[in-house]
């Protein structure tokens, strides 16, 4: 349920941030395919950092939904 | 290589109309832009009025990206797109797309964007600063964003002279083309300041006017005028060799014959009051075009309504086309209806006047009422009139001391 709960999340974050759009997001979705560049991934990234309470290293841009969840949650069990 | 360059397509913003026709119908009709600044709050603000564009929503345009776009650069996409289309080249499969350039620039580029990520950076530190601040607010993203929108990967040039910007983009695209640089190049300039700092910034520079009243707060070469009005919005023009647009049969509005540009080396805003950088331009884009001062000349004048522009402008076109010419030509300043759209003024202009000499009409001075002895020429006062009109002037001044001056022919089918 935790992992539905931070995807879920994720999602709406992608979304917010311009990306989706007709896409169905799914973990192995990548994010440039759902219309997230380089810059809007930071972005998407720095909004994570807020949602979650948590810091992301910024070298660390994941490149699919699923690897975003995992850095994501890696972080708030630390 | 030397050759001729026309005016093909044309697109706008601004404060009297969301395209370049309804800009020019209001300009015809002596429509004022000019209202109560509604931006945000001037309880504090000695500067009550500018020119804003209205009813403009990005989200209303395909592929205009609010969130990632500042407004500016929002303008100069919706005014790109137009004059594209007007143009006929978008749908041109011949087309060398590396022999169409863009010189597109701004005065003060993404100044909202910017002062957003201050705001931020201040109350929640650096981690949280957009990665697209910069992007956003760099002077050049404009001709970026409408060559990568385009496709058009000849030169690109986004001039930033202040409010000369767009004069000289348009000058520096005749120049590319007439020297065979590029077949076609998307000209003009942008901008969207009407924002709190930069009111305050303008206001204490001395540069705007403090009269609340919309009707008289802008009034060009008038004796009581005291400051301009900030405008805002864009205008794109579309640069042809004459050859390539006579070949495809494309809409000739008029011939772009000379351009001129110089510096004042004076101040850092106000003009030489000898007026001597203005009318080496004036005279550089005279002689460049061959044309005779006194014959079917009109001139639209930079006419900021400050008191030192309208008088150096007036002593320039004097001294550069000779006082019996000068008083011949009909003279305008459209932004007693545009405000002063600062890097957006120049191309706006240009358009005006290309305008002008396809239709024979000339766009009044509006609100001028009271005569003033250093501005005695004939400035066409409240309303439209018609003309034969043989070629046009156009002229801007900017900050830092920098002179443009373009002259027009009209186009007669040859």
């Amino acid at each position: 349920m935790a992992e539905s709960t931070t995807f879920d999340r994720i999602c709406d974050i992608i979304r917010e941030n311009g990306g989706a759009g007709d896409v169905e997001l799914t973990l192995d979705t990548k994010l440039a395919d759902a219309g997230l560049d380089s810059l809007s991934t930071v972005e998407a990234v720095i909004a994570c950092e807020d949602e979650f309470g948590i810091e992301i290293e910024t070298e660390q841009n994941p490149a699919t939904v699923g690897e975003f969840v995992e850095l994501v949650e890696s972080l708030m069990e630390k | 290589m030397e050759r001729r360059v026309v005016i093909t397509g044309m697109g706008a913003v601004t404060p009297v109309g969301l395209t370049a026709q309804e800009t020019w119908e209001s300009l015809v009709a002596g429509r004022p832009g000019i209202g109560l600044i509604t931006r945000f709050d001037t309880a504090d603000f000695k500067v009550k009025v500018a020119a804003e564009v209205k009813g403009f929503d990005g989200k209303d345009y395909e592929g205009i990206d609010v969130r990632h776009q500042d407004l500016s650069c929002q303008y100069a996409l919706v005014a790109s797109d137009e004059a594209w289309k007007d143009s006929g080249l978008e749908d041109d499969a011949e087309l060398d797309r590396d022999r169409v350039g863009v010189y597109v620039g701004t005065g003060i580029g993404g100044l909202g964007s910017y002062t957003v990520n201050v705001d931020t950076m201040r109350q929640r530190g650096p981690r949280r600063v957009s990665p697209f601040m910069i992007p956003m607010m760099i002077a050049n993203m404009p001709a970026g964003e409408i060559s990568i929108r385009h496709h058009l990967t000849g030169p690109t040039l986004p001039v930033v002279t202040a409010c000369a910007t767009s004069a000289h983009a348009v000058g520096e695209a005749f120049r590319a083309i007439k020297h065979g640089y590029a077949d076609v190049i998307l000209a003009g300039g942008t901008e969207a300041a009407i924002l709190p700092e930069a009111v305050a910034g303008f206001t204490n520079c001395k540069a705007l006017t403090l009269n609340p009243d919309p009707a008289t707060a802008c009034r060009p070469f008038d004796a009581n005028r005291d400051g301009f009005v900030m405008g805002e919005g864009a205008c794109v023009l579309v640069l042809e060799e004459y050859e390539h647009a006579v070949a495809r049969g494309a809409h000739i509005v008029c011939e772009v014959a000379g351009y001129g540009n110089t510096a004042d080396a004076y101040h850092i805003t106000s003009p030489d009051p000898d007026a001597r950088g203005i009318t080496r331009a004036i005279a550089d884009a005279v002689s460049e075009s061959g044309m005779k001062p006194e014959e079917g000349l009109y001139i639209n004048a930079h006419g900021t309504s400050t008191k030192l522009n309208d008088s150096t402008e007036t002593a320039g076109f004097k001294l550069a086309l000779g006082e019996e010419a000068a008083r011949s030509a009909h003279i305008s300043s459209t932004k007693s209806m545009t405000g002063h759209m600062l890097g957006a003024t120049g191309a706006v202009e240009v358009m005006a006047s290309a305008l002008a000499l396809e239709h024979g009409i000339v766009p009044p001075t509006i609100g001028y009422a009271e005569p003033d002895p250093a501005c005695d020429l004939d400035y066409t006062p409240g309303e439209a009139i018609e003309a034969e009109l043989a070629w046009a002037l156009t002229t801007n001044l900017g900050f830092g001391g920098h002179n443009a001056a373009l002259a027009l022919k009209a186009y007669k089918g040859e």
